[in-house]
């Protein structure tokens, strides 16, 4: 597990409301919904993803990634911030 | 069908406004062409013999392409079904039964995977159709032209039946308070298909003539100030959750040179919310509406905790009482539904003889006439301005094979309520596994964030749920419960 992978894991708990724990986001098995990420807490992550990172979320596309920390972070790879 | 001529005027009469979001923009006239393709498509896909006219839900996210389809079910004589796109499987499968769908149009073939029935393509759009036709055809009253839904006041999603009279009549009372017209530019982060949008966006703005841009995606605060840089709209539609979150976010959000008004209804408007957007010169006119009587109040000089503003034109409001005592709003309207096409009756119990339907709200008329909400009387759950019964939660949990009994609540959270559930099972499922099987069936802000294993609920001595209690264990956070629980979030 990387640095990123834990901090975006600890962006998933603070932007959850005390749903999603960070071990429990770092969980691979099921997405941030079956863990009880809401869409409320969703609009929090994706505006605390864009301004740590200074990257832009297209929210009209596919945001499938957004529902693990693996595919966070390959997203910001991509985007060649981490 | 009045409503499809004055929809057509509009876009005939305004053939250069434009109809889209960032990605896809089209022309009136494009719209028209659209609809037209769309329309010719379906006269092939529908059955010939339907009895009345063809009953088509549309379950689309926000684009142009959800405008030429309702105007192209409208073109074939047909009643528009709005549908929540985010609706699931079970709840689409029980909505096409009670209503007695004979076709659905979708973005997405998977999502529209629900039994009994096939998917075709009509003109590059997924089409549903059930292999066989109902048993019982619940009968569309003869002056419906468009069916919405409404959540929270029946157990299920109801399905309200307006005549093109009524939409007309709300449109009209809208154009007259809020002046929309054809040099106003809406950028609506609602659905379509939800009352916020369709009677303050959708079909007030195709009449006056507006550009109206409709995005898809959620609308955080980077996506809101992405929108409002590049189309700088004069009027700016969103449901409380996006201005909440615009007033947290450290992302400077400030309003764009042209905006003149900022909507925002479904829920109250959280006055620090208000008054943060108000230091950032957007001023949000909090208004009143439920999706049996269309929008009822409008204020267009708000200020921030200063109300849901006063009637529109043709409406009257007042308080009254239920049968229990419990005092209530009353409402008339000529925008008002007929009935719900599925839950026969039950609209009609909540008319008076004056023509005054019953809402589920409390509220108050200052001195000057203004609205001021004051909470709901039912059980129903508004999660984000989405509105929804507890019950039907409640009866997507108990259809898990090792859920035995359940209960739901919203609870006050770190910074918002939660949405949880109290959980008796007779199995090993985990809350991982409870939310995965509802997500399969339900849309997803109706899956609780908050579950709690129970051996049994609280009840009272005549058996019902304590809600209360029920909120106390969610409250918690903690084992609890009647018989020291299992804690499984």
């Amino acid at each position: 597990m990387s640095d990123v992978d834990t901090e975006i894991a600890e962006l998933i708990a603070e932007t959850s409301g005390g749903a999603v724990g960070k071990d429990l986001a770092l969980d691979e098995q099921s997405n941030l919904l079956e863990k009880g990420f809401s869409s409320l807490s969703f609009l929090q992550l994706i505006d605390a993803l864009e301004t740590r990172y200074g990257v832009y979320i297209d929210l009209e596309e596919d945001t499938t990634f957004l529902g693990r920390v693996s595919g966070i972070v390959r997203f910001l790879k991509d985007q060649n911030v981490v | 069908m009045i409503l499809h001529d004055a929809l057509t005027r509009g876009l005939t009469d305004h053939p250069d406004s434009l109809v889209g979001n960032l990605g896809t923009t089209l022309t009136y006239r494009q719209v028209l062409a659209a609809a037209e393709v769309r329309s010719e498509a379906l006269l092939d896909t529908l059955p010939g013999d339907t009895d009345g006219p063809p009953r088509v839900a549309i379950s689309r996210r926000n684009s142009p392409a959800y405008v030429s389809d309702l105007l192209a079910v409208l073109a074939v004589g047909g009643v528009p079904i709005l549908l929540d796109p985010l609706l699931g499987a079970a709840e689409l499968a029980e909505l096409f039964t009670s209503c007695d769908v004979d076709a659905a149009l979708h973005d997405s073939a998977t999502a529209l995977s629900v039994e009994h029935g096939t998917v075709t393509d009509c003109a590059g759009s997924a089409v549903w159709r059930p292999e066989h036709r109902g048993r019982r055809r619940p009968p569309l009253h003869p002056d419906t032209e468009i069916c919405r839904l409404s959540s929270g006041s029946t157990r299920s999603p109801a399905c309200i039946e307006f005549s093109g009279a009524a939409v007309l009549a709300a449109s009209r009372a809208w154009l007259a308070a809020s002046t929309l017209g054809p040099a106003d530019r809406v950028l609506c982060f609602a659905g379509l298909y939800n009352g916020l949008a369709f009677n303050t966006s959708l079909v007030p703005g195709l009449l006056a003539g507006a550009d109206v841009f409709v995005p898809s995606g959620l609308p955080s605060p980077g996506n809101v100030a992405r929108h409002l840089v590049a189309l700088d709209p004069t009027v700016l539609v969103a449901f409380p959750a996006a201005y909440d979150a615009i007033a947290a976010s450290s992302n400077d959000v400030a309003a764009p040179v042209s905006l003149r008004l900022a909507l925002s209804s479904a829920a109250r408007l959280d006055p620090a919310t208000s008054t943060a957007l108000a230091r950032r010169s957007i001023h949000i006119a909090d208004y009143y509406g439920i999706a049996e009587t269309g929008p009822l109040t409008f204020n267009a000089d708000p200020a921030p905790g200063g109300g849901q503003g006063y009637p529109l034109p043709g409406v009257t409001l007042r308080t009254g009482e239920r049968e229990d005592g419990v005092g209530v709003l009353l409402a008339r309207s000529a925008s008002m539904g007929t009935r719900y096409l599925n839950y026969p009756g039950e609209f009609e119990a909540r008319v008076d003889g004056a023509g005054f339907y019953r809402t589920s709200d409390r509220g108050s008329l200052d001195d000057d006439g203004r609205l001021r909400l004051a909470g709901r009387v039912d059980n129903s759950l508004d999660v984000g301005g989405r509105k929804f019964a507890a019950d039907e939660v409640v009866d997507v949990l108990n259809a898990h094979s090792e859920v035995t009994d359940s209960a739901v609540a919203l609870v006050s959270g770190r910074d918002r309520p939660v949405l949880g559930a109290v959980v008796v099972r007779s199995g090993p499922v985990d809350a991982t596994d409870l939310r995965r099987f509802c997500l399969t069936r339900t849309a997803p802000y109706k899956v609780p964030e908050r579950i709690v294993f129970v051996d049994e609920l609280p009840r009272s001595g005549a058996g019902k749920v304590q809600l209360g209690k029920v909120k106390a264990i969610l409250s918690a956070g903690v084992r609890g419960g009647t018989k020291g629980e299992e804690l499984d979030v």
